[in-house]
């Protein structure tokens, strides 16, 4: 049913908002998008403060920790370019906290995720660009 | 709306089928001709006409303008194809209510129309290439089919918050089966065991079969009118309480806020400051059921037990049953009735207000709640008689 070059993953399609996240994630650097009037961050980016409309928004580094919020394990294969199993995850930041990121929970058995996990951002190459992903805390050490 | 100024006055269905490929046009015309019929009226005295669909195809659902022509109406005074957001087929219910209620016109048809094939299933080929606007943050990640994944978050998330199991997710599910047995209309008739609901095929785990509405071939219609008018008609009226929508903060289908109750907390504040009633006086519910995590979420929004408190409250099921004290979506709902998507609880609430439920009629309910819904899409009415 399938061919022997599975299909490639798409990779993202920066616009006017989003084009320093994704450059940030180009450089391995996660960054969340901050409010200058008001302090709020949010995800994903936007033209304006979810909290008071403010457009003066800018983006800060984040350390790339963060807790698994919520997870589900893909048990079959709905899309050839993401083969299960795989973990789709709300990551919240811990330095950025309320901030939850979707991404991929990778470098551990799908099995062993929870709700509550420590997790860290790593970057995945998808096309010319880096994807923020996370992998559990300690996983880099073995 | 202090004083009731609007009735449900008209029902229709087409007929529900699963496997077959009917034109959505000729359900939507079987659908608002079984309203008519049940109304006593003609299409010359509809005045507006709405509805609601995903899609912008008209070969999925038709337009307002289409079902306005093939019904052979002159002119209309009020029309609304609501699309996208909006409390999914309550939406042109509460919006026909909104348009007799501030004298826009004396009559609306309301209708919501969906082919089986429309939605999640048949969409989920190979993606490649680049996921531009708000693809970028989720496609990335194997975000397919999205809305699947979302209710296995949501319910992984529950569980872990209020440290419930699956279980409570599997009495919903049977729910509708009890009920559907007794509906003629409906697809999947069933028993439903606990066994069955646990040893289930998995979608998106923790997300199980049984967790997902029956997508069907349907249509529903319902005709609101002015209570002056109402009385005129051939049925009791049944009589529009209070309508509220909801979106919630941070308003998105996959990053509301609130990932467990979206904007259906905001809503049900706002269903009960402008309602004569409170929830001690409801007899019926008819809370949107495309996933079971909606009705859990919805019973507990509206104040009917504590968050996180469902699975104590339901009482292994007994009291949303047949039976119970609080029926919840007595036809079987989108679960087994199959999914007509909001509107069909309206109209089985209507129904049983009526009295017009035959053997799985309740006794003499007087005031229901019917709600769409559930996420940033939120919206909640309560119907009544006298």
């Amino acid at each position: 049913m399938s061919s022997d070059i599975p299909p490639q993953r798409p990779s993202p399609a920066p616009d006017g908002v989003s084009l320093p996240y994704w450059l940030a994630a180009r450089d391995r650097v996660l960054v969340v998008q901050v409010c200058a009037s008001c302090g709020a961050c949010q995800y994903p980016p936007d033209l304006a403060c979810h909290h008071c409309a403010s457009a003066d928004l800018h983006y800060e580094e984040d350390e790339g920790a963060g807790v698994v919020y919520s997870y589900a394990i893909y048990t079959r294969t709905f899309d050839a370019a993401f083969p299960a199993p795989y973990v789709l995850a709300f990551v919240e930041l811990s330095h950025h906290p309320g901030v939850r990121i979707m991404a991929n929970v990778v470098e551990v058995d799908a099995s062993a995720v929870e709700v509550g996990m420590d997790v860290e951002v790593i970057f995945e190459p998808r096309g010319e660009w880096l994807v923020p992903q996370f992998r559990p805390v300690g996983v880099a050490a073995s | 709306m202090n004083s009731a100024s609007v009735a449900v006055v008209g029902v229709g269905y087409s007929a529900l089928s699963r496997g077959d490929r009917p034109d959505p046009r000729a359900l939507t015309l079987e659908a608002c001709h079984a309203a008519l019929s049940d109304a006593g009226l003609s299409p010359d005295n509809i005045e507006g006409i709405t509805q609601y669909t995903h899609t912008s195809s008209s070969t999925e659902a038709p337009i307002t303008a289409e079902v306005q022509r093939a019904l052979g109406i002159p002119n209309l005074s009020f029309f609304a194809d609501i699309s996208q957001t909006g409390p999914s087929g309550l939406g042109p219910v509460m919006t026909a209510a909104m348009a007799v209620a501030s004298g826009v016109c004396d009559t609306v048809l309301a209708y919501r129309t969906l082919p089986q094939f429309e939605g999640t299933t048949g969409h989920l080929g190979s993606s490649d290439g680049t996921v531009a606007g708000a693809s970028q943050y989720t496609a990335v990640y194997g975000h397919s089919p999205g809305i699947l994944a979302n209710y296995a978050l949501k319910k992984r998330r529950r569980m872990h918050e209020f440290g419930t199991s699956a279980d409570e997710y599997g009495i919903v599910a049977i729910n509708a089966r009890r009920w559907a047995a007794h509906n003629p209309r409906a697809l999947l008739r069933d028993p439903l065991t606990m066994d069955d609901y646990r040893g289930a095929r998995t979608i998106i785990d923790p997300l199980v079969l049984f967790d997902c509405d029956y997508p069907v071939n349907a249509s529903c219609a319902l005709i609101l009118a002015s209570a002056e008018r109402a009385h005129d008609l051939r049925h009791r009226p049944v009589f529009v309480d209070a309508l509220a929508w909801g979106s919630g903060a941070g308003a998105d289908f996959v990053f509301s806020d609130d990932l467990l109750y979206g904007g259906s907390i905001a809503a049900s504040q706002r269903l009960w400051q402008k309602s004569r009633f409170t929830p001690q006086d409801i007899n019926l519910l008819g809370l949107y059921d495309g996933f079971t995590h909606l009705p859990i979420s919805w019973i507990e929004a509206l104040g009917f037990c504590g968050f996180g408190e469902f699975h104590d409250w339901v009482d292994g099921g007994r009291r949303i049953g047949p039976g119970g004290e609080l029926p919840l979506n007595t036809s079987g709902g989108m679960l087994a009735e199959g999914r007509i998507q909001g509107i069909g609880l309206a109209a089985e609430a209507v129904l049983q207000l009526r009295g017009d439920c035959g053997v799985r009629q309740i006794d003499a309910p007087r005031v229901a709640v019917v709600a769409g819904g559930g996420s940033n899409d939120s919206g909640v009415m309560s119907l009544f008689t006298e």
